[in-house]
């Protein structure tokens, strides 16, 4: 009686006994060596996850960097124009007034050539013309990058050339110096001096080259055909909102248990939100980054037959009226286990059959690199194909599930139940992708855009469950409508 | 051992500290693996997991908001919590219905069961039971925890823990008092 007293207080009893200090070091609680050599081997394992992710964020970072000095190179032939322009102008313009001024000079004193540094010397003294127009201001006209000077000895013509303009300075025709070169030994405050003998001859535009250190071998691929000016948007970020469809095509569900998949949906649907930044290579090629998070369902019906051998174990519950057990079936992703309350009259039954509908939401986010193309391009409307590969990570993974057991009506219960799986499935992905942008241009900045494309997962999402095939892909179909803005 | 000295190292990525810790908390966190799991790989694998946790994680103990061996021993009970709704918890049970059930008592202690004895009573109850008998008898969570820990009602919790309980005390008069 006194024992029959123990066990009626059972919870003190098995807290009394199991306290720590009750738990002997013995040989039934002491773990195999192996589990503490395999921790630490896992401790000192390089974590694979991780090195993913670095990978990944390394290449983002260089992606980046690259737009970065593409960007930053197109912006200094941008201004290298600019100011080889300015500086042609200007060049003009003093030596046109230098000459006009110079013209007033009574005399010029024309002497036997000693070399092409006499001629620029005299062009040089001519500058300083009584107009202010000064000696800085000339050789800044002809050093306005880096010139060579040609002298034509027949001709009597001196060229004088550099990146922006060539320029041709000629001397008359005189009996003197008809067979001679020409040093125009001008004396500034010479009211005599004559520089009729001189003329502009061709101020004639030459083809902007820059030498820009930063990718120069990418030059006529920023250039384009537009002669070296960038006069579009260089940049656009682009906002789409839309449905995706996918398949993750899971199968073969495991055959460890005697759960068997009756009806699998294979094409959910969800939602998609992108972020895009697209930079402008030339005419017809963009880079671009897009930034997704995508939610998708999937749905999947189990018909689970509970062999007697799983339920063989319950016999021995005695005279219990009902007992709880917890069969499960096996998801795409993951492993539904579930309670169900069953009358012991029920294990009598050879098998019972469960029905498991199943709904698992997912959530990720999704990071996108590639190109586009221009494939055509109207007034309006401009096709562009895409092509690029893009990352996904798993935010978030919940199982809403849907339980409905039949066994005669002896079975009752079945319940909903949500929980978050997102440690059951690999937190991140590969996929290429392959996709079509269809851009309705609103006026020079801003577009509608409609985006679809396609993404094949390579490592693809995996849930960590054995009924998943680890080889399986996702394969998903993505539409999205937005706007696009350039700057 | 000097416990704090070496959780101390510990913490600074020394492994010979965390094998001197583990050699004195080895027996009673095994214990706790033993009750949750239903078979020695589980059990196992659960202590695997954890002590990859408590390394990677000892940064984060403060000695001021409780002792060691209470922070190693939440960590544990998560982890067999966790590795418990990630199992094919179907397969495993089956294979427990293969084991014997019956739990024969040594000698010495025919009339007073040993610690071994009745977690391996736990052990052997089936998972549903075994989870709400552990969190509500031996680590004290109420039932609203409960639920929430296993994502099951208040009254299911209530009924598994009465069954559970049940079920032992029909073993242990079976085994002890007969």
């Amino acid at each position: 009686m006194k024992e029959q007293n123990k066990y009626d207080d059972l919870e003190s009893f098995f807290r009394s006994q199991l306290k720590d200090d009750k738990i002997s070091q013995d040989t039934w609680n002491e773990p195999p060596e192996f589990v503490f050599d395999n921790a630490i081997e896992a401790i000192d394992e390089p974590k694979e996850k991780r090195r993913g992710i670095l990978w990944i964020f390394s290449g983002l970072i260089i992606f980046g960097f690259s737009l970065l000095f593409l960007n930053l190179n197109s912006r200094l032939n941008q201004i290298n124009t600019e100011i080889a322009e300015i500086k042609t102008s200007k060049t003009k313009e003093s030596i046109n007034s230098t000459l006009e001024n110079a013209s007033r000079l009574s005399s010029i004193d024309i002497s036997e050539p000693q070399s092409h540094n006499d001629l620029h010397n005299s062009t040089s003294e001519l500058s300083k013309s009584e107009n202010g127009i000064t000696n800085e201001q000339f050789q800044n006209a002809n050093s306005t990058s880096k010139q060579s000077r040609v002298f034509d000895a027949r001709n009597q013509n001196l060229t004088i050339l550099s990146k922006e303009k060539s320029i041709t300075v000629s001397k008359k025709e005189t009996p003197k110096a008809a067979s001679s070169a020409m040093t125009a030994n001008a004396q500034s405050n010479n009211p005599f001096l004559t520089v009729e003998k001189l003329r502009i001859l061709d101020i004639s535009p030459i083809k902007v080259e820059t030498n820009n250190f930063l990718f120069s071998e990418f030059k006529n691929l920023i250039s384009g055909d537009r002669d070296g000016e960038i006069s579009e948007p260089a940049w656009s970020l682009w906002f789409a909102l839309g449905p995706n469809y996918t398949s993750y095509r899971m199968k073969p569900v495991s055959t460890t248990s005697s759960t068997k998949l009756s009806r699998y949906q294979d094409l959910e649907r969800g939602t998609s939100v992108d972020l895009g930044l697209t930079r402008k290579i030339n005419s017809k090629w963009n880079a671009y980054t897009k930034f997704s998070w995508l939610k998708s369902n999937t749905i999947s019906q189990f018909n689970s037959k509970l062999q007697s051998a799983d339920i063989i174990q319950i016999q021995d519950v005695g005279d219990m009226e009902s007992i709880d057990m917890r069969p499960s079936s096996n998801t795409p992703l993951t492993s539904n286990s579930f309670d169900a309350t069953m009358t012991t009259d029920s294990f009598m039954v050879d098998q019972m059959n469960c029905v498991v509908d199943s709904e698992e939401s997912l959530s990720f986010l999704a990071l996108e690199l590639g190109l586009e193309r221009v494939i055509w391009e109207g007034p309006k409307l401009k096709l562009s194909a895409q092509v690029g590969g893009a990352t996904k990570f798993n935010i978030s993974a919940r199982q809403e599930s849907d339980f409905k057991v039949y066994e005669n009506t002896k079975m009752k219960f079945w319940s909903n139940q949500q929980r978050d799986i997102k440690d059951e499935i690999n937190d991140w992905s590969f996929d290429l992708l392959g996709g079509l942008i269809l851009d309705y241009n609103i006026n020079r900045t801003s577009s509608i855009v409609l985006n679809t494309n396609y993404r094949r997962g390579i490592s693809a999402l995996n849930g960590n469950h054995k009924s998943v095939n680890q080889k399986s892909y996702t394969n998903i179909l993505q539409v999205g409508i937005g706007l696009r803005k350039s700057f | 051992m000097n416990l704090n000295v070496n959780i101390e190292r510990l913490a600074k990525g020394d492994k010979k500290a965390f094998k001197d810790i583990y050699e004195y908390h080895k027996h009673k966190w095994y214990s706790i693996c033993l009750r949750y799991q239903a078979s020695r790989d589980d059990a196992n694998e659960s202590l695997q997991n954890s002590l990859i946790k408590i390394f990677n994680k000892i940064a984060l103990f403060d000695k001021n908001k409780g002792d060691f061996g209470g922070w190693a021993y939440r960590i544990i009970v998560n982890e067999n919590l966790q590795l418990l709704r990630k199992k094919d918890t179907r397969v495993r049970y089956t294979e427990n219905a293969i084991e014997d059930f019956h739990i024969f008592p040594e000698d010495e202690s025919k009339n007073n069961p040993s610690a071994k004895e009745l977690t391996k009573m736990i052990q052997k109850l089936p998972e549903g039971y075994r989870n709400v008998f552990n969190l509500y008898v031996l680590e004290g969570l109420t039932h609203n925890e409960i639920s929430n820990e296993l994502n099951i009602s208040v009254g299911t919790s209530k009924s598994q823990l009465s069954k559970a309980k049940r079920m032992l005390r029909n073993k242990l008069e079976q085994i002890y008092t007969s």
